[in-house]
């Protein structure tokens, strides 16, 4: 056992539970009170506070993807907003990618936490907000000619000054949106959040003193650290090289396949991801900004270390990166970035692959790898009005097969950790109705432990038009199976016309929906761990009973043989053997 | 066993229109005890029998006989009020009924693809967070029919799906029950409607489960789910309460059954929503504390009923529960109107361990009933909360939870050698850290608690119970700044006394349509009203004996959550419009802002109508039964000034109004009392402990 902590672990852990439910009450402000779909069901916003020099101090988790994020705004805040600088009632706002935001739908709201006129931290929000102007409703268009067609750009200025609200911030704020509306709510639940969160850190120092608070977040990073680092310890040294591809770019036309190729260099208790190998940036908005980029190799970092370990700077230490310039994880300005998740993904699968060459009993196979996000805008002539909105459903496919464990079906997974939107709060905002959406048979990739399957959806357009941005993936590249598991299906989108003519449609772009056009999905599920052929046939029975798997992959896949609902275990032995033999090197 | 029967003195009682002569019997079934109060003309009788799992019933009967009412000696009560534990052990054992759904084409997989979002969203070895249990996909078939949003049908049913599908599922899987889930059922029930007709004609001895009735909300996962323990759980409580209701109207008793909203309801009524008994036993608790808080003058008040491996944490207002509409159970959003009951992993048994690097934590592992705390000297060898108040003195190794002997010894060494050695403190410090950590992660949770229900829990008084809530109330009190903490006369057999103190209460709930005028809602609630008035004459209550209460649930336009605001009915103005402007005032309270300007929508109305409780007036229990002297021992309570002695006092023994200060202990059979030094004590006019507590200053 390594003792780190020089300070008295018992008021350590009682002011450690008193950070998180700081953050976890600002969480749940903002959670229950902002107005968006994306905010209130798919809970993608989060909360953090941050010490005097801007480093995390705690962060109320709701999604992975912020975790390197707020790293970068509270290094913000610490340099443009230092002691003497900031004043009580102070808000600032930012959604720079290129200086410290992720993409522009991504607003931050932050306030500084003064004690005895003394800085003494920061609170702030993030939440993804529905829009934010921009060449596509929903500011996520997928080929804008640069970064500033991509929407409104906030550097990091105030909202407030000392108390008094900067009214014309909120005025542009307002007039750069297609739903000024849902903005005016979202942000309001941000500033109250903010005001909740500055007034408890501000009781917090209060009670204990500023000094013993301080020497406290010392000593927690201290803590996260150890605890981080004795996890890495576990990994063998190395260095340890893999590349998960993204389908294209999504320009017209679309560019070949594109490498993200990381090596994760394992030296005692520091880790080290070089991206060098990864695809020079692309014209189109799929790249990720570095703050981006680091969440996801946290995430990995993280997924080590479990829940437990307190979510703080301390965690962060023993990472290291090198991210060459001019690439799609570390683009140059101005080019665009607002597509960014299915990138990330891609930069998480490939760190996950990785690091499942240096620890193969502690990593899964491939997950789905994309989000299925389709955002909306047209004109419903029954409502008579304009709409915004993201086509609901799930976004995810499947949680890739583990170690020990079977995948799970149709989740989120990885960075994202979004509610599905259900298909009722859907056709209740947009002019569209899901005929179908249910699990995608044979789409969980087969493996001693199978993959957990996607979906197929076919949702109708049903009067009026509308304009749908696609960002979906591996359409191309499937999700990889590991350890002699084999990869899940590649997905599919395609339109069927109210004439009856199906057009298939990549992965990326725009797409026009008319009344009676029926959009059709194919989201893949994961990949599979382990051969298929030692997979129990009694598991392989149940799959094939509840109709995850046919009877024809069940045959061909894993050697089963199925007959009206039983194993034949003489034919099915025979017939593994034969493919055993037909599998050897 | 506990030596808790005993026959008090000083009760005024009425027991609704009933004989006042009578007998009333709450009787709570736990997973470890069942606790029994029965009161009458001659005074209260508590006691404890142990549980008999899986046939609880046997228990029951136990707790009848020992407290003398089972009918083979002297009086039955003329009502038994019943919390049970079977509806939450069917769905955390997972052994509920075998169930078969109906839904429509292309949505067989609501549940597959369920939420989508994961607690743990770092764990890559998770569980799916879906109760994929109530049944594989194989029992998911579709049927042709498809109603849209606003609830025009857009295919028609096809009734001869209905049909073959269910007799697939009857013949091929041999379901038990049957739900029906259809795709905005909510906006308009017709297909379900027509479909439980159907399936009740053809198979009439199935139970029948329609999504629409269960929950006549929008989202379709979360009816499912609703739906689905409905259907899951009828059979299992069916067979419960048939079997139970047989053994005791045989005596001569009517049986009710708490339900999870605070009221009691009739056998039948909970066949019909079985689920309301899913937090029966806790529900009662809640009822108890607000109603001993409230006769003590405490009519805001939080309660936390400390257990072994848990606390149970709810906010009253006004004397009454708060209600949610929408609890979940666990990770399972059932839904239904519940008491808000929190549930967070830390009690008396919950293990104290250092993580990798010498971070001192409590639980959420807990060593349970069995082994238990290392003190209980029967294989346990963690350190437990238990332990650390032994060791600091807090606790009587003679006696405790009602007679076991506590090994201080084996609780000494635990502490040492899994917390003191590694974090290189002593066995005392070690014994505290524990004592505050928990303490501060109860404080933590009761904070949280009370600000989502938009309360400052420095406003509110602590009512304290359980078998651990009186040691570690004092110290958690002062952590979240509540000055006042009261101690009920029998804090460890509270829920079975809240049981006689709920009333007998039935509600409903209705959607209203988008754009619904004061006129659809008075309509809809006058429906309601009348449904809920022939269900309380099924309860014998007549309707002037009945107290209804009207509520809204509102949101501002885009919200995906919504407000419960109170109804005026008789209020001679627009009844929504009223609500609409409540509602900016409630959003405040509850999220520190409003919008005044923004639209705000309507979603649904309930009717709650309460018939009298089982016991009327004050519950007045006698104090002052025994003699015991003072007696000392030593204890810790700062780790700078060690052992010093403290007076031990026994509850029995204690006068109205004699201040006790702190540092003390009260030893009561089902409990210890801490008073911390600087906090104080006295016994108030109705036999609760009342303690005075200093908020945690700066230090």
């Amino acid at each position: 056992m390594t003792r780190t902590v020089a300070f008295d672990p018992i008021t350590l852990e009682v002011l450690r539970g008193a950070f998180d439910v700081v953050a976890d009450e600002m969480e749940l402000v903002l959670l229950r009170s902002s107005h968006s779909t994306i905010i209130n069901e798919a809970l993608d916003a989060t909360c953090a506070i941050f010490d005097a020099k801007g480093r995390t101090v705690a962060q109320a988790i709701s999604l992975p993807v912020h975790l390197g994020v707020l790293v970068e705004v509270g290094k913000k805040l610490a340099a443009q907003y230092p002691e003497g600088e900031a004043r009580t009632g102070d808000l600032y706002v930012l959604n720079d990618p290129y200086d410290g935001g992720t993409h522009l739908p991504d607003i931050a709201v932050a306030a500084p936490v003064l004690h005895d006129g003394a800085l003494a931290g920061y609170v702030a929000t993030m939440s993804h907000h529905s829009d934010v102007g921009g060449s596509a409703p929903g500011s996520v268009a997928a080929n804008p000619v640069d970064h500033l067609a991509e929407g409104l750009r906030l550097p990091l200025v105030r909202l407030a000054t000392g108390g008094e609200t900067n009214t014309d911030v909120i005025e542009i704020i307002e007039a750069n949106t297609r739903t000024p509306k849902t903005m005016r709510g979202d942000l309001a639940a941000q500033i109250s959040a903010c005001h909740i969160g500055a007034e408890r850190f501000g009781s917090i120092i209060e009670r204990w003193g500023r000094e013993t608070v301080d020497s406290a977040i010392e000593a927690l990073m201290d803590h996260a650290e150890a605890l981080t680092r004795a996890e890495i310890e576990t990994i063998p040294d190395g260095n340890y090289e893999f590349t998960d591809w993204l389908d294209g770019d999504g320009g017209s036309p679309p560019s070949e396949p594109l490498p993200f190729t990381v090596t994760v260099g394992v030296s005692g208790s520091d880790i080290h991801f070089d991206f060098t190998g990864t695809a020079p940036q692309v014209p189109t908005s799929f790249n990720n900004v570095p703050a981006s980029t680091m969440s996801a190799c946290y995430f990995v970092v993280r997924a080590l270390a479990g829940d437990r370990a307190p979510n703080n700077d301390g965690c962060y230490r023993p990472v290291t990166a090198h991210l060459p310039k001019g690439t799609i994880i570390n683009p140059e300005f101005p080019a665009p970035v607002a597509a960014r998740s299915i990138g990330l993904l891609r930069v998480c699968s490939a760190v996950n692959g990785a690091m499942g060459l240096a620890s193969p009993e502690r990593f899964n196979a491939a997950s789905c790898g994309q989000t299925s996000l389709l955002t909306v805008g047209g004109h419903d002539p029954e409502k008579g009005e304009n709409f915004v909105g993201v086509i609901g459903g799930p976004w995810r496919g499947g949680l890739g097969a583990r170690p020990g464990k079977d995948g799970i079906d149709v989740t989120d997974t990885e960075m994202s950790n979004c509610y599905h939107v259900p298909i009722e709060a859907t056709e209740a905002l947009l002019p569209l109705r899901f005929n179908r959406l249910s699990l995608w048979p044979d789409s969980g990739g087969a493996g001693k432990w199978r993959g957990g399957l996607g979906f197929e959806a076919e949702i109708e357009w049903l009067r009026g038009h509308g304009l749908v941005s696609v960002r979906r993936d591996r359409h191309v590249i499937p999700p990889w199976g590991t350890q002699g598991g084999l990869d899940g299906p590649v997905s599919h989108t395609a339109v069927r016309r109210a004439d009856g003519t199906t057009e298939q449609v990549p992965s990326k772009g725009l797409l026009r929906l008319e009344a009676g056009d029926v959009l059709l999905l194919k989201t893949t599920g994961s990949g599979g761990y382990g051969s298929p052929l030692e997979r129990d046939s009694a598991e392989v029975l149940e799959d094939v009973l509840d109709g995850r798997v046919s009877v024809d992959a069940a045959l061909e896949l894993y050697g089963v043989v199925v007959v009206d609902g039983a194993v034949e275990p003489e034919a099915t032995e025979e017939t593994r053997r034969n493919l055993g033999t037909r599998t050897q090197p | 066993m506990c030596s808790l029967h005993q026959k008090l003195w000083n009760i005024g009682l009425a027991y609704g229109n009933e004989s006042v002569t009578g007998l009333v019997a709450g009787v709570d079934v736990g997973g470890t005890f069942t606790d029994i109060v029965v009161v009458g003309p001659d005074g209260i009788t508590v006691d404890k029998v142990p549980s008999s799992p899986p046939d609880f019933q046997d228990g029951f009967l136990e707790a009848l006989r020992k407290a003398g009412v089972d009918g083979e000696t002297g009086e039955v009560p003329d009502r038994i009020v019943h919390g049970t534990t079977i509806t939450t052990n069917a769905i955390i054992e997972q052994t509920g009924a075998r169930i078969g759904f109906l839904m429509t084409e292309g949505h067989r997989d609501i549940l597959a693809v369920g939420l989508g979002r994961r607690p743990k969203m770092y764990d890559i070895f998770m569980d799916p967070v879906e109760p994929l249990f109530l049944a594989p996909r194989r029992r998911f078939l579709e049927v042709p029919e498809r109603i849209d949003t606003q609830g025009r049908v857009i295919t028609p049913l096809d009734e001869g799906s209905v049909i073959a599908a269910a007799t697939n599922l009857v013949t091929e899987h041999n379901v038990e029950a049957l739900v029906v889930v259809y795709i905005n059922a909510h906006a308009n029930p017709v297909h379900e409607r027509r479909t439980g007709e159907l399936l009740r004609h053809q198979f009439p001895d199935l139970d029948i489960t329609l999504s629409s009735e269960v929950l006549p909300r929008p989202r379709e996962y979360r009816r499912l789910v609703a739906a689905g323990f409905d259907a899951y759980v009828k059979p299992v409580i069916r067979r419960y309460l048939e079997r139970l209701h047989g053994l005791v109207s045989t005596t001569g008793s009517r049986l009710l059954v708490m339900g999870s909203a605070g009221g009691a309801l009739g056998v039948e009524a909970v066949l019909m929503s079985p689920l309301t008994t899913v937090l029966s036993g806790p529900a009662a608790g809640v009822v108890g504390a607000a109603r001993v808080a409230s006769e003590a003058g405490f009519d805001n008040v939080v309660t936390l009923d400390i257990g072994g491996t848990s606390a149970d944490i709810s906010l009253v207002r006004n004397a009454r529960p708060s209600i949610t509409a929408s609890a979940s159970f666990g990770d399972y959003p059932l839904n239904l109107p519940m008491i808000d009951v929190q549930a967070i992993g830390a009690g008396g048994s919950s293990i104290a361990w250092v993580d990798g690097a010498g971070g001192l934590k409590v639980g959420p592992e807990s060593a349970g009933a069995n082994p238990g705390p290392a003190a209980y000297a029967s294989g346990g060898t963690e350190p437990t909360v238990t332990d650390a108040g032994l060791v600091l003195g807090y606790l009587n190794p003679a006696s405790f939870a009602g007679g076991l002997s506590l090994d201080p010894e084996a609780a000494l060494d635990s502490i040492r050698k899994r917390i003191a050695k590694p974090l290189d403190i002593d066995e005392i410090r070690a014994a505290l850290g524990i004592h505050t950590v928990v303490n501060s992660t109860m404080a933590n949770a009761l904070r949280l608690a009370t600000l989502r229900k938009g309360h400052d829990p420095r406003d509110l008084a602590l009512v304290a119970f359980g078998g651990a809530g009186p040691t570690h109330a004092g110290r958690l009190a002062a952590e979240v700044g509540i000055g006042t903490v009261l101690i009920p006369p029998h804090p460890g057999v509270l829920s079975a006394l809240g049981l006689l103190l709920a009333p007998i209460q039935h509600s409903a709930t209705k959607s209203l349509p988008p754009g619904a005028t004061t006129q659809d809602a008075t309509a809809v609630i006058a429906k309601l009203d009348s449904i809920l008035e022939d269900e309380l004459r099924k309860e014998l209550v007549e309707p002037d004996d009945v107290e209804r209460n009207h509520f809204a649930l509102l949101r501002y336009s885009g919200q995906a959550h919504d407000l419960e605001v109170p109804l005026d009915v008789k209020h001679g103005l627009d009844i929504l419009d009223k609500a609409r402007d409540d509602f900016h005032g409630v959003h405040q309270a509850t999220h520190g802002h409003s919008r005044p300007n923004t639209e705000v929508e309507v979603v649904m109305v309930r009717s709650v109508h309460r018939g009298p409780t089982s016991l009327q007036g004050t519950v007045q229990v006698g104090n002052q039964t025994s003699s015991a002297g003072v007696t000392s021992r030593q204890a810790c309570f700062d780790p700078a000034e060690g052992f010093c002695d403290v007076r031990i006092f026994q509850r029995s023994a204690l006068e109205t109004e004699d201040p006790i200060e702190g540092p003390a202990i009260i030893e009561q059979p089902d409990t210890t009392t801490v008073v911390y030094p600087g906090d104080s004590a006295y016994v108030d006019g109705h036999n609760n402990l009342v303690m005075k507590v200093q908020p945690q200053g700066s230090r």
